[in-house]
Order: C-alpha cells, then sequence, then structure tokens
C-alpha cells in the first residue's frame, strides 16, 4: 500500500476500494492529481473538500464516466474476484464490478413511474430472465417469476425510503427530497456492493438530513456493502462517516477519522484559508509532518 | 387570456373591437395575397401568373367578421354572435359562394364561431386559460388512453369486418391501404422516436431497402413474396445495425442529421447503381403475392398454379387480391403494434422508455446503452422492411421517386403528432395526416392549405402530440387507488398534492 496515507484510521480489513496514484488532466488542468486512498467494505468514506477541489471527477473516475489519465482503480468483492476499475467501459462497471451511484444534480427517469425507475435498475438481472425478450414476449413463466422478485426488492426498497404509497408516480412530480430518496433506492435495487453517493444531502432541509443520514447507517449496517460519499453537509458528514478523506486543488491533503480530520490544520487551512499568504506556508509546513511528506512527495 | 364574466354585457368598446378585427383582417391579407390571391399557370409562352382577388377579398372579409364575433363573444354579447354565426354557417349551405373553399371556411369559421359562443354562454366565461386548456386536454389524452383498451379491440374488429361491408369499394379498401401502410409505418418509427426516444428523419431508408429487397431478390432470383417477406425484414434489420453502428454514438441533433444523411445515401444508391437496380426508372413488373403461395389471385393463373376464385368456388373479381392486401397490411401492422404493447412490459422496452428518460442514468444502472439501441433500430428497421416489401408487391412498380425524404417527415410527423409513444395516437395522427387530405381531395389546391393549418393549432393546442399521455407498464396499488392523484399522476394538481404530502411527514 505504498502511496497510501493513512493517518489516524487503522486498516484492519482488506480494502473494498483501493485507489492509487490517480490523476485525471483535462488538457491543461489537472483536476486530480496523484491521489490515493483506500475505501473499506461496511464503512462510510466520505470524500470533502472546497469546491472544485476535484471530488466529483474522482467519482466520475470511479464510476466510470471518465478514463483516468494516470492510476489504478482495484475493486475487490467478498468472494475475492478483483475488478481494475480503469479498464472498464462505463456501463460495466454497475453491470459486473457491482458499483451503483447517484448524482448531483437528480437522474430519476422522469416520465417514468415511480416502481418503474427501480425495475429499469435491475435490468440486467431481468433482461437474462426474459431471454433477451425472446422468453418475455412469448411470456413463459421464466420471467415473470424473477419480474415478481424484481418488484419484491423494490417494494422493499420503496419501504426503506418511505415511498411505497408513491409508488405509481411520476418519479418527476414527487417533491425534491423524495427523489433524492428515490435516487439512493435506485441504486441500492442494482444490488452494489458499493454504492457511491454524489452530494445526497444537496437541497434538503436538517430534518430531511437527518433522515439521509439514518438511511446511510441503515444501508452500511444492514447490508454490509461499502459506502463513498461526497458531501458539503459536515453535519451529514461527521456523524455517519467512518473514514474521511478531503481533497483541495486535486491533491489529497487529509485522510483519516472524522476526529482527526476535522483538526488537521491543513483541512482547516483548506477551508478558512490563512492570514498571511506569503509567510505561512514554510512556517506551517515545518509544523505539520502531514504536509511536509505531501511537498516531497509533490517535488 | 383574460377571462372576463359573463353576468353583465356591457357597453361595447367599437372602436378598439373594429380595430383589432382590422388588424386581424391586415394579417389574412398578407397572408392571403400570396397564398390564394396569386397562382401560376401554365401558358404556351410560358408561366402566367392568375389573380383571385375576388377570393382574397371574401377570405379577408370572413376573417374579419369571423375577429368581430369573437370580440363580441368576450364583450358579453355570446348570444347575438350564436345567432349571427348560426345564420352564418347555414347560408354556406344555401348560398353559393365563388369557390368551394370559401364556403367550407365560412361553414367551418361559422360553426366555430357558434360552439364558442355556445361555450360561452354555458361556462359564462369567453376563454379558458392556457393552462386549464392544457389539463383539460391532457384529461381527455388520459381518458382516450384508458378507452383504447376497449376501443382497440372494437377498432380491430371493424377493420377486419370493413371489407365485407357494402361499403367497401375499390376506392376505399385503396384507402385503408394507404393508411394501414403509415399506421405501420408510424407504429415502427415509434419505437425509435416514441420509446427509445432517438430522432430518425430517415426511417424511409429501411423502408426503401425492404421494397427493394423483395424487387430485386424477384426479379433476379424469381423468389415469391412469402419467401422474400422475412429476407427483406431480415435485411433491413442489418441496414438499421450498419448505421447504428457508427450513428449510435451521436446523440440529439447530431443524430438526427447523420440519419437524414442515410435516408438520402440510399436513394441516391438507388437512382446511381442503374445497373443492378435500374436507376430512376425503378424496377417494374414485381410480382404480385400469391395466396400464401397455394393459388393466383389472376382469372387464368399460370401453370401448374391453382386460381383463388376456383379454390373457393367464387366468382372471380379483381377485388379479391386488394381485399388479400388489405388483409395482409393489417395483420403486419397489428404484429407491429402487439410486439410493442408487449416490449413495453420487458426490460428491453423499459430500458428503452429509460434511455429516453436519462441516458447517463442508464449507463450508472448498468444498461448497455449500445445494445439497447442498436436493437431498437434493427427492429424498427426490420418492421420498415416489412412495410416496404408489402409497399413493392401491391404497386408492382417501386423507383427511388416514393422513398424522399418527404416521406420520412410525414411518418415523423405522425409520430410527433399522435403524441410520442402512444400507440392510439399514431392510428389517430394517421386518419389526420394521410387520411383527411384523401377525404378532401375536392378541394385540389386548398388541401395542403387546410393540411397546414391543422398542424399549426396542433402545435398550438397539443404542442407534446394529441394523445401524448403514458400509462405505467407496472402498477403496484392498482388502477382502482388513488382518485386524481393517483397512478395516472401527470398532472400539475398531483404534484402539488406530492408536495405537500411530502412535507407533512
Amino acid at each position: 500500500m505504498e502511496g497510501t496515507v493513512m493517518t489516524g484510521h487503522s486498516m484492519t480489513t482488506t480494502p473494498l476500494l483501493t485507489v492509487e496514484h490517480l490523476t485525471m488532466r483535462f488538457g491543461g488542468l489537472v483536476a486530480v492529481n496523484d491521489v490515493s486512498f483506500s475505501a473499506n467494505n461496511g464503512e462510510i468514506t466520505a470524500i470533502i473538500g472546497p469546491n472544485g477541489a476535484g471530488k466529483t471527477t474522482l467519482f466520475n473516475c470511479i464510476t466510470g464516466f471518465y478514463t483516468p489519465t494516470v492510476g489504478r482503480l482495484t475493486l475487490r468483492h467478498a468472494d475475492g474476484k478483483e475488478f481494475l476499475l480503469e479498464r472498464m467501459p462505463g456501463y460495466r462497471i454497475s453491470q459486473k464490478a457491482s458499483v451503483a451511484r447517484t448524482f448531483q444534480n437528480i437522474r430519476l427517469f422522469g416520465g417514468m413511474s415511480v416502481l418503474e425507475n427501480l425495475i429499469v435498475a435491475q435490468h440486467n438481472k431481468l433482461i437474462r430472465a426474459s431471454g433477451f425478450s425472446i422468453a418475455g414476449l412469448l411470456g413463459l413463466p421464466s420471467y415473470t417469476k424473477t419480474e415478481r422478485a424484481a418488484v419484491d426488492l423494490a417494494k422493499y426498497w420503496l419501504d426503506r425510503v418511505r415511498l411505497l404509497e408513491f409508488a405509481d408516480w411520476e418519479a418527476g412530480n414527487l417533491p425534491y427530497g423524495a427523489q433524492r430518496r428515490l435516487e439512493i433506492a435506485r441504486a441500492m435495487c442494482t444490488e452494489p456492493v458499493m454504492l457511491c453517493l454524489d452530494e445526497p444531502a444537496a437541497g434538503l432541509n436538517p430534518r430531511e438530513s437527518g433522515e439521509l443520514a439514518e438511511l446511510l447507517t441503515y444501508i452500511r449496517d444492514e447490508h454490509k456493502i461499502g459506502v463513498l460519499l461526497i458531501e458539503h453537509d459536515m453535519s451529514v458528514v461527521m456523524t455517519i462517516s467512518d473514514h474521511v478523506v478531503v481533497l483541495d486543488y486535486g491533491r489529497k491533503i487529509s485522510d483519516g477519522d472524522p476526529a482527526f480530520v476535522k483538526n488537521d490544520p491543513a483541512v482547516i487551512r483548506a477551508y478558512l484559508g490563512e492570514e498571511e499568504d506569503e509567510e505561512l506556508p514554510a512556517v506551517v509546513a515545518a509544523d505539520l509532518p502531514e504536509v511536509a511528506k505531501r511537498a516531497e512527495e509533490g517535488a | 387570456m383574460t377571462a372576463i364574466s359573463m353576468s353583465s354585457p356591457r357597453a361595447i368598446a367599437w372602436p378598439a373591437i373594429l380595430k383589432e378585427a382590422a388588424m386581424t383582417a391586415f394579417v389574412a391579407l398578407l397572408l392571403t395575397i400570396p397564398l390564394v390571391g396569386l397562382r401560376t399557370v401554365d401558358r404556351p409562352t410560358g408561366l402566367g401568373l392568375e389573380t383571385r382577388w375576388n377570393e382574397v377579398a371574401a377570405a379577408v372579409g370572413l376573417v374579419f367578421l369571423g375577429r368581430l364575433g369573437l370580440c363580441l363573444i368576450r364583450e358579453g354579447h355570446a348570444v347575438t354572435v350564436l345567432v349571427l354565426a348560426a345564420a352564418a354557417t347555414a347560408a354556406g349551405f344555401f348560398i353559393a359562394m365563388p369557390t368551394e373553399a370559401l364556403r367550407v371556411i365560412l361553414i367551418g369559421g361559422g360553426a366555430v364561431i357558434a360552439i364558442r359562443a355556445i361555450l360561452a354562454i354555458r361556462t359564462g366565461r369567453s376563454k379558458l386559460s392556457q393552462a386549464e386548456r392544457d389539463k383539460r386536454m391532457d384529461h381527455i389524452a388520459a381518458q382516450v388512453q384508458h378507452a383504447s383498451r376497449w376501443l382497440g379491440p372494437i377498432a380491430v374488429v371493424v377493420a377486419l369486418a370493413f371489407p365485407f361491408t357494402p361499403l367497401a369499394d375499390r376506392q376505399l379498401l385503396d384507402i385503408g391501404i394507404l393508411l394501414l401502410t403509415y399506421i405501420m409505418l408510424g407504429w415502427g418509427l415509434n419505437i425509435v422516436v416514441g420509446l427509445a426516444g432517438l430522432l430518425d428523419l430517415g426511417y424511409v431508408a429501411f423502408y426503401a431497402v425492404g421494397a427493394y429487397s423483395y424487387a430485386l431478390l424477384a426479379h433476379y432470383f424469381g423468389f415469391s413474396f412469402w419467401v422474400c417477406l422475412p429476407l427483406a425484414g431480415f435485411l433491413a434489420a442489418m441496414s438499421g445495425v450498419l448505421l447504428g453502428f457508427p450513428v449510435l454514438r451521436l446523440r440529439g441533433d447530431y443524430f438526427a442529421i447523420v440519419t437524414l444523411g442515410f435516408g438520402e445515401i440510399i436513394r441516391i444508391i438507388l437512382i446511381n447503381w442503374y445497373q443492378f437496380t435500374g436507376g430512376p426508372n425503378g424496377i417494374s413488373g414485381i410480382p404480385r403475392p400469391s395466396f400464401f403461395g397455394i393459388a393466383d389471385f389472376t382469372r387464368t393463373p399460370a401453370e401448374g398454379t391453382a386460381a383463388f376464385h376456383e379454390m373457393f368456388g367464387l366468382e372471380f373479381s379483381p377485388l379479391h387480391r386488394i381485399i388479400f392486401l388489405y388483409y395482409l397490411i393489417l395483420v403486419l401492422a397489428l404484429v407491429v403494434n402487439l410486439f410493442t404493447m408487449r416490449v413495453r412490459k420487458l426490460p428491453l422496452g423499459r430500458a428503452w422508455e429509460a434511455l429516453r428518460e436519462d441516458d447517463i442514468a442508464c449507463a450508472s444502472l448498468g444498461i448497455n446503452r449500445t445494445n439497447m439501441k442498436l436493437a431498437a433500430f434493427a427492429i424498427a428497421a426490420m418492421f420498415g422492411g416489412f412495410a416496404g416489401s408489402f409497399f413493392a408487391t401491391r404497386q408492382g412498380f417501386i423507383s427511388p421517386e416514393s422513398f424522399t425524404f418527404i416521406e420520412s417527415a410525414i411518418i415523423l410527423a405522425i409520430v410527433v403528432l399522435g403524441g410520442m409513444g402512444s400507440q392510439i395516437g399514431v392510428v389517430v395522427a394517421t386518419l389526420l395526416v394521410i387520411g383527411l387530405p384523401e377525404a378532401f381531395r375536392e378541394l385540389a389546391d386548398y388541401r395542403m392549405l387546410t393540411f397546414g393549418m391543422g398542424m399549426v393549432l396542433i402545435m398550438l393546442w397539443r404542442p407534446r402530440g394529441l394523445l401524448a399521455h403514458r400509462d405505467p407498464t407496472i402498477l403496484l396499488h392498482g388502477r382502482s387507488k388513488g382518485g386524481s392523484g393517483g397512478p395516472a399522476a401527470g398532472t400539475a394538481a398531483a404534484g402539488g398534492q406530492g408536495i405537500a404530502g411530502g412535507s407533512a411527514k
């Protein structure tokens, strides 16, 4: 695990996701610069950082929407299967490696019903059962059985996110908070091993954020999957995360458990700025072994 | 959009009303001078212009009166207007006008204004607001959609029985075949445009591939129609895949432009590959379909084949073949419809609709977008190919002329006007787009003008298509529950209720 800085965070199990030296360049702009970290199964890993720190870019690399310029992304299933995510085309990451995600700006199938949204999420399972539509067109019982199971799974998650009574509604007509919950339910219906959430608490009121935190802890504890979370809402991040990674200007500046990160001077500096730009960096760098190490690596 | 109470008729503001009517008449004048007033005629000396000023004057006068009537309804004199409009309608029936077209305008316009007046008297308001009208129209669309559950089978039975009714003469059967061909093409294109949300401007290319597949296979190898029909479908599907591979990575406008180009490429190949396709001369003498390869529809069949009328002990009639063709296209169209209705409830169809709604979300759910789109393309192309080979066998002659861009545009217009994704919408739109111009052939020149007017009206009133209403393909709580805001929650009211429900928790 060279290159992975693990300060203040113990590493007991083999990580679910290992990100090594990930770099993403868009022309001259380096959006993510040599970031390495790992995320464990059954834990909530939060990625935080000021605006433009490269969080969403990092996410898009992990979920296959971008192909990283440099770096390796390894996902390990419980049965030992390994997937190199940077080599897989976008849809395969969900299909084969079982990574599900939500979006910063909600992307539901607005014209379809809530239930249909969750059934579409189980597409791969169902299309196999429908014999790539041939058995389905003939109405063979094997398909109807699988579809019933899919509806049951959808019902389970609808119940979880308290949308059961809205199952037949058009998804686009749901209120904002419900749409956020539905998107998480839809991602969970793909039965992922890792759930990636891009700012799930954005636009939620405090009560709804609290419910979201509950839902995420439930998913972690009951379904034993890894959750990767980008979030600005620190009340959510600090209460539910097991592990926090902080990015600033595309670089990782801190990595550890919430208590450690909260008190890390580098993080405080990134968020609150420093008083005298000219002299302070050297002083702070000398004080903080963490930053010194980073500087060495960068050189 | 002001709705003024009808309770107390006020003093009429004549100057304002006359000004408004005059403005409208002026706009009508500007439009009618080029469209109606001038007409090009062929003269031995070359192209000449003929003027028809009385028709322009009559049209402008009618528009002026019509607008005046509408203004008066708004001002609270609906009863007077109703009497006058009814009188005008009656006059249209009995008094001779300069031309047939003006009579139709007088009758139609008078009737519309009379209906408006009646509505105003009944509801106490002159006009519905845009939102209210949308809501009502949506409600009607939803009702029609629900009614299609039993309307559909009735329509099929009527269509099946039609050739045996005394009404069915050669002309009506031909129109029926034409309508069914377009309905089939509309349903086929609906898979790509309505379900998968891919704007295909070159659907006619697959129609052409199907038609030429049959014509060429019959011409060079002497294959019969029943062998060629599946082959034509297969070849068209392959051409769909061929086009799909490079094109499906494009999105939106770029995609539309490339499909448009593909349609033209096929047509231009057909024109220029003279040795093989006959070029602009087309292919003639395409064999007619036999009765499933058992019997022919000729009076004196060739050696070794039976005659249809002898086989069934009927008097020979050339109508037999027409009726057979009618049933053939009816069955083909119904196959397309049945396929679409079933596939909508399958993962494939749901994935198509999901792709239409949000492409990127589909990728995040592990849906192989390329394969899904290719499937949509290939299947729609296959149905286009079937329709094409039917077209070839019905006409007996095909040439690249039949596969111009305007055909693609008409089929697309049918799908869009009907309401994207709506099966019954395609039928209604075909009746409007193909049926109406056929029915109003007597109107001659004005046929296309009324057609254009109809399009403008639909775009104004129903911009999302006539019957744009989508029912979920699977229901958890069943149809009965929920009342107004229940399953068919496509209305603003339901959305409002949702917000209320959400914050109440």
